[in-house]
């Protein structure tokens, strides 16, 4: 269950135990996000002030410009492509979608994803199904009409 | 005995109109007449009375000297101590460059970035020293946070502490917090000291105990414990805070409050003279004693050992009068007892305290 505890980081992000040491908490990728979608985390544990993304708020679109960001290396500033963001990954309800349930055909997940034909692809040509190559941005959650995905943060 | 039913102290603290002041005692410097003046009426009463008296012909004696051999400086256009006025505006704008970051952002302007744990102002770092050695307990941390927490101590190596009189948002509303307690419930008139305050001597120790706890228990337990506690760092992710509602700033803002409070029913700065973060900058600005700060010249002072207008008016309760002026380890450089130098003497021989990179 532990997953469900850390939170969505932003792209780059150490394994959180380490990120927790190495971040200083100075919200540098807060400013750095043209999307407003990194946040700092509240509350008074080991977490506050610590960067996170609430998907379906505001989900991370990939545009990489955190990681260099980042002055203490609690992001990795090497990653600079889309395809090793390495967040978390993407989670289908699948009784709640509406291709799954049949009637409707919505592709939207499919549609927006940052890594289009990639993280999601189109099972049967009808079907969306995630697969490993997701990196768990929480775009598909947050564009899902059905709120049929859920994004689960990088187990670390 | 010319001297009149007022103190001394009240003479100097332009209590009184000048008219007031019998013309043989404003011919060169008032202060050393009455400093005179002051000793011989203690001599009567007081026990203290030689080394009242010891003063007062040491006074009368720098003043002669001052008159003789060294003629009075040129004025500056703003007096010695124009960049002292700068101050408050220099804190309320840092303040408000933080709070307004998110907008300035959204706005397309991204030279600046960051907080007072670490900032990006055109791509120069800046990096909290005490964030940094624990961001280095995590690992090997990149380039740019070492480079920052290099500057800033070298800034507080040449400076002093700056940062503490002229940028951090808490030290502007602790010090107008003590300012607004000081106007309107003045402390009781305690009797002067016989000899210099010493306690800072205390607070250098408990903040760098403080500063060693504090990594020691990051070590431990595993995240940046100092900074959940820096006043500083937090005021200047309010902005940030804002932007996930009231109840986040209410949290982020409970501390600086709790503080303030206590700050204002004590009547004492009890927060920035133990601050961990600056226990770093501290050690930095005690590296040396020749960079910006306040310097004090013995043959200028005319003011009685008793009557210490600087000291009264230090926040801080740091000895000022001495040889390198206050601790440059505790002075955050606010000026303070500059201007009530120079409001306490107005004559050309006063001025005894000067701010600045020269040793007058």
């Amino acid at each position: 269950m532990k997953p469900f505890f850390t939170p969505l980081r932003p792209p780059g992000a150490v394994a959180e135990q380490e990120f927790l040491r190495r971040c200083i908490r100075c919200g540098q990728c807060v400013h750095a996000c043209p999307w407003q979608a990194v946040r700092l985390a509240g509350g008074w544990g080991k977490t506050r002030n610590t960067p996170v993304i609430v998907p379906r708020h505001t989900p991370c679109w990939l545009c990489m410009k955190c990681p260099p960001a980042c002055p203490s290396g609690a992001l990795d500033a090497s990653v600079t492509s889309m395809e090793k963001a390495n967040m978390g990954r993407a989670i289908m309800i699948k009784d709640q979608c509406l291709n799954y349930k049949g009637g409707t055909m919505c592709w939207t997940c499919y549609d927006r994803c940052p890594l289009r034909g990639k993280a999601i692809i189109l099972e049967g040509g009808i079907l969306p199904t995630i697969t490993d190559a997701c990196v768990g941005c929480g775009v598909c959650e947050y564009v899902c009409p059905e709120k049929a995905i859920t994004t689960v943060p990088e187990k670390r | 005995m010319p001297m009149p039913t007022t103190t001394f102290t009240e003479n100097m603290a332009g209590l009184l109109p000048e008219h007031s002041i019998p013309p043989e005692r404003t011919v060169s410097c008032p202060s050393a007449f009455a400093a005179a003046a002051a000793a011989a009426m203690e001599a009567q009463s007081s026990p203290k009375a030689e080394e009242a008296r010891a003063e007062a012909s040491r006074g009368a004696t720098a003043t002669t000297e001052q008159r003789h051999h060294s003629p009075a400086p040129r004025p500056l256009p703003f007096g010695n101590r124009w960049y002292v006025r700068l101050r408050r505006p220099v804190q309320c704008s840092v303040f408000m460059l933080f709070l307004l970051l998110p907008w300035l952002h959204s706005q397309g302007f991204v030279g600046i970035s960051g907080s007072l744990y670490a900032l990006n102002v055109f791509n120069v770092p800046f990096a909290d020293p005490v964030s940094a050695m624990q961001a280095l307990l995590g690992g090997l941390v990149p380039f740019s946070l070492w480079a920052g927490a290099g500057i800033v101590l070298l800034l507080a190596l040449l400076f002093g502490r700056v940062f503490c009189g002229w940028l951090c948002p808490f030290g502007l509303l602790s010090e107008v917090a003590h300012t607004l307690r000081r106007r309107f419930a003045p402390p009781k008139a305690t009797p002067p000291a016989s000899s210099p305050p010493t306690a800072y001597r205390q607070w250098f120790r408990v903040r760098t105990g403080l500063c060693l706890l504090g990594i020691i228990l990051a070590a431990w337990l595993g995240f940046p414990v100092l900074n959940s506690v820096s006043l500083p760092g937090e005021l200047s992710l309010l902005s940030l805070q804002a932007h996930e509602g009231m109840a986040a700033v209410l949290v982020a803002l409970a501390l600086p409050v709790a503080v303030l409070l206590a700050e204002v029913l004590t009547g004492k700065r009890l927060w920035c003279r133990v601050c961990p973060q600056a226990a770093c900058l501290a050690l930095a600005a005690a590296c040396t004693q020749q960079g910006f700060g306040v310097a004090w010249n013995a043959t200028r002072c005319t003011c009685p050992r008793h009557a210490r207008m600087c000291e009264a008016a230090c926040s801080l309760q740091l000895p000022v009068r001495r040889k390198n002026g206050p601790p440059r380890s505790e002075c955050v450089q606010c000026g303070d007892c500059v201007t009530a130098c120079a409001k306490a003497c107005t004559a050309p021989q006063g001025q005894a305290l000067h701010m600045g990179f020269e040793k007058r």
